[in-house]
């Protein structure tokens, strides 16, 4: 791994677990900061659009300070992306304690040797897609395989559309109650009450258990199944500043017609940036930068302004 | 950079058919994400638990629910404490919900919670007909109900609902108990018997009787944003 890449994955997390430590402060000190699921000083504040959208269908009322709360969140979601999943959700956090992985592998990506050997299996790959990424400098016989596509259906907008229908009918927020971010912090707060007030409950297994679930057993939560990453994926289409753009007149492919590819294989969600190939979508981009400092000529920028030239659509 | 393309490749006609496959897998996961949903939603509503007290302006249970968003921003304000999250074994719903717990704090009106909600489960109240729960003297506990001499909780009540009956022992004024919780917080019993291992209070603040069953849950019509006492 490159010193850049490292360095912008401790950037990462830092910027995660410095979110997670004021928020823990807040709760220890009492200063009313919230959770992820609302978080701010007094009346200012930001809330989770799912959560907003849940209540909302829930109680059939539009929560009036709430909507205007929900649309600048969706104007943050189009000025910079997916930036929350990338940089301030407690998930990819969570994954490199647990699997020391801070993102999802792409699983999508299968390099064309071991295509031949396994008879096209998905099984199996993380191995071969570590060999490769370990030999990063050497992007040799790489193709994507297409036939992939299929098992790599999405599951986040039928979760989102899901969550929403049984808030709906039920009448409270039904996708809360799993939520690996509201989980996280449940811990957190039932720690403080086991060693603030002695108090040792239930919740201290359960709602681990449940992250631990999330995390390990439906192991492409972020990119395929949570749907707060759905709906911040349907704002990001949006979205055009800070998209990784590829100057073409580096790019390997394009200039010494190499087939490189690391940028797609790099991508946690699979997202060709050159021709859109990949299984993911460029709203998915969650900013991790994993695809720029994997390029072996820093061929990929995230522009502020949108260049005129070089960007797929 | 678009090349155009005049012939449909092999390839692109078995990526084409491969999505039609994937539109297939796109129904199935989508029944399965509202099987998921659903399950978890109709569990919760099934294995609703006992009533809950609940911070001032959050008396109307259902609208409640349908609100809180579990953000703990009411928990983590409250100046005295008073407010504690709901555990796992309170019920699916319920947990990580906001509750009182009078063995840290007492409620003093203060509003904070209610002006950090986001979501307006817990609504603006009327400090005079706000009720959060009422008393109730625990008579096997309640040291004065047991041998006679505390008359703690009848001093400290902020609203005198607690009068002494002829033996002079605690008895709660239902009408004026608004349930702040101030007795419960400094009942000397929970004191005096945790020498020996008691963990309870004389008196404890319990729940209003709460609205809704399950039917009467899903089929009541909602009732609109200002409609306080259930
Ligand atoms: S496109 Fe680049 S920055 Fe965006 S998610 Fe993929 S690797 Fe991360
Ligand atoms: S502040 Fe409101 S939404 Fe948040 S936990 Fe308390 S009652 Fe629920
Ligand atoms: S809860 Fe106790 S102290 Fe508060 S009003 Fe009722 S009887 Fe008085």
């Amino acid at each position: 791994m490159n010193e850049r890449k490292r360095r912008v994955r401790r950037l990462r997390l830092l910027s995660m677990t410095a979110v997670l430590g004021v928020l823990t402060a807040g709760m220890i000190f009492g200063l009313g900061t919230g959770t992820l699921s609302a978080a701010g000083i007094k009346k200012i504040y930001l809330a989770c659009p799912l959560g907003y959208l849940s209540t909302a269908l829930a109680s059939r009322d539009i929560l009036f300070p709430l909507v205007i709360c929900f649309l600048v969140v969706v104007g943050i979601t189009i000025l910079v992306g997916r930036i929350f999943c990338g940089w301030v959700c407690p998930v990819p956090l969570l994954r490199k304690v647990v699997k020391n992985k801070i993102d999802e592998p792409n699983d999508a990506f299968i390099p064309r040797e071991h295509l031949q050997q396994e008879g096209k299996h998905a099984r199996g790959i993380d191995k071969v897609t570590d060999k490769a990424a370990k030999e990063e400098s050497d992007p040799s016989d790489i193709i994507q395989n297409i036939s992939e596509t299929k098992k790599q259906t999405k599951y986040g907008i039928p979760v989102l559309i899901a969550a929403l229908a049984s808030s709906a009918v039920f009448r409270f927020p039904v996708f809360c109650l799993i939520c690996p971010v509201g989980l996280t912090f449940a811990t957190i707060f039932a720690l403080i009450r086991l060693f603030g007030f002695k108090d040792p409950t239930l919740d201290l297994i359960i709602f681990p258990a449940i992250i631990l679930i999330e995390l390990l057993v439906l192991r492409k939560w972020c990119s395929k199944i949570c749907p707060l990453g759905a709906l911040l994926s349907l704002i990001s289409r949006f979205n055009r500043r800070l998209v990784p753009t590829v100057n073409r007149s580096i790019c390997l492919e394009e200039k010494r017609g190499a087939h490189c590819q690391v940028c797609r294989r790099a991508c946690p969600f699979d997202i060709d940036l050159k021709d859109g190939r990949g299984t993911g979508h460029i709203s998915e981009c969650i900013k991790c930068k994993e695809c720029s400092t994997s390029c072996p000529v820093n061929a990929i920028t995230f522009p502020w302004k949108k260049n005129k030239t070089n960007q797929v659509s | 950079m678009e090349k155009k393309n005049y012939f449909q490749s092999k390839e692109e006609i078995k990526e084409k058919s491969l999505r039609e496959m994937s539109r297939r897998t796109f129904l199935k996961s989508t029944g399965i994400a509202f099987i998921a949903m659903f399950a978890l939603g109709g569990a919760g509503v099934l294995a609703k638990g006992k009533p809950l007290l609940r911070p001032p302006g959050g008396q109307n249970e259902d609208e409640f629910l349908a609100r809180c968003i579990r953000c703990g921003r009411c928990r983590s304000i409250c100046h005295t404490s008073a407010i504690t999250a709901a555990k796992i074994t309170d019920g699916i719903v319920e947990a990580r919900t906001p509750t009182m717990n009078y063995s840290h704090g007492y409620c003093d009106f203060c509003k904070e919670c209610v002006e950090v909600c986001p979501t307006g489960a817990l609504k603006e109240f009327d400090t005079d007909s706000v009720k959060i729960g009422t008393a109730v003297v625990q008579k096997d506990i309640c040291l004065a109900w047991v041998k006679g001499g505390c008359t703690i909780c009848s001093q400290k009540c902020p609203f005198d609902a607690i009068r002494l009956d002829e033996n002079r022992r605690p008895v709660v004024d239902e009408e004026k108990c608004n349930g702040c919780g101030v007795c419960e917080y400094e009942c000397a019993a929970f004191v005096l018997r945790s020498y020996v291992g008691g963990k309870n209070r004389g008196i404890v603040v319990r729940p209003s009787s709460s609205t809704g069953g399950i039917l009467a849950r899903l089929l009541a019509p909602v009732s609109g944003p200002g409609g306080n006492q259930g």
